[in-house]
């Protein structure tokens, strides 16, 4: 394959610097720029073959942006998104192709997600289709297999989506992101429109599927127990940047970021008696526009720890670089020194 | 318990595209209003394809001894002026309507159609381009655009029917131009640009074929109007020329007649009601059972 080699990392999937951005404009003819929306703001990560990475943050910090970049849906302003070596921004439409049949997508709504018109087994067959792969007869087989791999009966290839349920839909969703044979899939939130009992059936499958056909993936997720369970590496995003990356044991014992220090003490604890005594972060007020980002830290108007430290003037000033604080663990803070020593907010001589 | 796997589907609850259509058409017989809708339709278009054979007399041979008879047992409408029996002229003009109301739905739906896929897809300056020009057809009051093209080009059948579908596509084009904008952000649209389905597989196959029922629906409320629109450019005299029978055009040679022999002009008049009121009626119907079969 030709395209821009870039240095190799070893990594399947390294983003670097990625920006994508919205910009409205209004007009017909001459067109007047409104604003600009900076969705995902410069941020870098990599993905191992063979790893869950997990994507969290709040609605609007950027996460999916992230996963429609990485499959071409948004065009990104700048920065790279290299796959196997293979730079994907600015690829032609038709090497684009070649390439993301290797990269799919599952997505958050399992009703939007197939054409209520066609059938279960059309939906299926339609990547092998468009690609070109074996005969009618061969795709035929092959969809009974995805759907049999998934856990739905071979025979479902014959009804229209409307029959099934949200569970079932995100799996005909699953064996039709499978046709091809990805390395790669990005799951958006793939289970948060679904029922609690579902979401279960849903993650073992994701689990299993990985086993049987060693997958990576890329999970974007606000559910942080599902991270803890799923994940291996965690990648913490707030307002189209990354504050924290860490694998997901660390990044639960051990949170650096005041940010994800308040994100982890509103999961609940099974333990009762620790629950009692919990304290959590409540943080004050709204996320603020992504069209006006403020100067400095980004998270720094509704940092506990900036007040509890007596608003520094350094957090207004310098945007914190992620930087590599413990092995694997990276974090953007100033003080990420001292979210660790107070844990879930609570100064240890204030008790 | 396993739990990633599923029962299997119940035959017999099994949904197919063919027992969608057949729930469709039990659906309309379910209505009582839309039941009369679709069966008189079916009765039009019977007569339409069998006019020759279904007219009890020659629509078009004069016959002065039996001119102007009011309705009988020999002519259930009545006899014109030259003797022609009423029942059989309007019998045989149901063809030319029927075809000409398709062709202009068709003219519409082959120019409006692809116009408003292309601009709701594209979206940016074409979109820009193409509704702009949509709004300018749209502009033309569609009488007045059909007695130009008569002027320019003489009155006929064939004249009327491209007058009016050229004037007729702007509605189609903003009807499933709509659609698109509804659709083409939906996750199944998107799934299939990752997958990299080429952009006529996605308008047709994804988009199109899901903005489908309101395009029946609508061509279908319209056919009426377009039945109606064609009588009345042949009752001003620019569609089917006299001897051809045609319902719009039996009113106007009738209308010196209305105050003696009334049902001249009450026969052609009344089917020309019957026939717009069958296409709102199924036209309706459908809307009310495609709507509900989207619901589910």
């Amino acid at each position: 394959m030709s395209g821009i080699q870039s240095e190799p990392s070893g990594a399947l999937l390294a983003v670097r610097n990625l920006v994508v951005q919205f910009s409205s404009t209004r007009g017909f003819l001459v067109r007047r720029h409104v604003s600009t929306v900076r969705a995902v703001d410069d941020i870098s990560f990599e993905l191992q073959q063979g790893e869950i990475i997990c994507l969290v943050g709040e609605s609007g910090c950027g996460k999916t942006t992230t996963g429609r970049a990485i499959v071409a849906l948004e065009r990104p302003v700048s920065g790279s998104i290299v796959f196997k070596g293979l730079e994907l921004v600015g690829l032609g439409a038709r090497q684009s192709h070649r390439v993301t049949r290797h990269i799919q997508m599952v997505f958050q709504d399992p009703y939007s997600s197939l054409n209520p018109r066609m059938t279960v087994g059309a939906s299926v067959a339609e990547p092998l289709v468009i690609h070109r792969v074996g005969s009618p007869e061969d795709r035929r087989q092959r969809v009974g297999e995805l759907l049999d791999a998934v856990g739905l009966h071979p025979e479902s290839s014959a009804q229209l989506p409307h029959q099934f349920s949200g569970g079932q839909r995100q799996r005909i969703a699953l064996a039709r992101a499978l046709a091809l044979n990805p390395e790669l899939l990005i799951l958006d939130e793939p289970t948060s429109a679904l029922d609690v009992s579902i979401q279960a059936q849903i993650l073992n499958l994701l689990a299993d599927l990985r086993e049987k056909y060693s997958l990576t993936y890329l999970f974007i997720s606000h559910d942080l127990a599902i991270v803890r369970w799923l994940g291996d590496r965690v990648v913490v995003m707030y307002l189209g940047r990354i504050m924290e990356v860490a694998p997901s044991d660390d990044l639960f014992q051990t949170p650096l970021h005041p940010y994800t220090v308040a994100l982890l003490s509103a999961l609940p604890v099974p333990d009762p008696t620790v629950e009692d005594q919990r304290k959590r972060i409540v943080l004050e007020g709204e996320v603020p526009s992504a069209a006006n980002i403020p100067v400095g830290c980004r998270f720094a108007g509704r940092c506990w720890l900036w007040r509890e430290l007596g608003s520094p003037e350094q957090c207004q000033e310098m945007e914190p670089e992620l930087s590599c604080v413990a092995k694997d663990h990276l974090v953007a803070c100033h003080y990420s020194g001292e979210a660790a020593v107070r844990p879930f907010g609570l100064d240890p001589s204030v008790d | 318990m396993d739990l990633t796997s599923v029962r299997p589907p119940d035959l017999a609850m099994i949904d197919t595209p063919y027992r969608r259509l057949a729930s469709t058409l039990g659906g309309l017989i379910r209505n009582p209003l839309s039941a009369i809708g679709l069966s008189l339709v079916v009765l039009f278009v019977v007569i339409a394809v069998f006019a020759p054979q279904v007219a009890p007399q020659d629509p078009i041979a004069l016959d002065p001894v039996h001119r102007l008879l009011p309705p009988g047992i020999h002519h259930l409408f009545g006899t014109d002026e030259n003797g022609r029996d009423i029942l059989s002229r309007v019998i045989v003009g149901t063809r030319l309507s029927l075809l000409g109301a398709a062709g202009i739905l068709m003219i519409g739906v082959v120019i409006g159609v692809p116009i408003g896929l292309l601009a709701g897809y594209a979206g940016k300056w074409i979109d820009e381009i193409l509704m702009r020009v949509t709004d300018i057809f749209l502009s033309f009051p569609s009488l007045v655009f059909a007695i130009a093209v008569a002027a320019t080009l003489g009155p006929s059948i064939r004249n009327a029917v491209i007058a009016t579908g050229v004037v007729w596509w702007p509605w189609y084009a903003r009807l499933i131009r709509g659609e698109v904008l509804k659709l083409k952000h939906q996750s199944f649209v998107e799934g299939a640009k990752i997958l990299g389905a080429g952009s006529l597989r996605i308008m047709f196959l994804h988009i199109l074929r899901n903005s489908l029922t309101p395009l029946i629906v609508q061509v279908s409320l319209d056919f009426g109007y377009a039945v109606l629109t064609l009588a009345s450019l042949s009752f001003l005299g620019l569609g089917a020329q006299p001897p051809t029978p045609e319902w719009g055009e039996m009113i106007s040679a009738g209308q010196s007649y209305y105050l003696t022999q009334w049902w001249y002009v009450t026969f052609p008049g009344l089917t020309i009601l019957v026939a717009v009121m069958a296409f709102n009626l199924l036209g309706d119907g459908l809307r009310e059972v495609l709507s509900l079969g989207r619901a589910r």
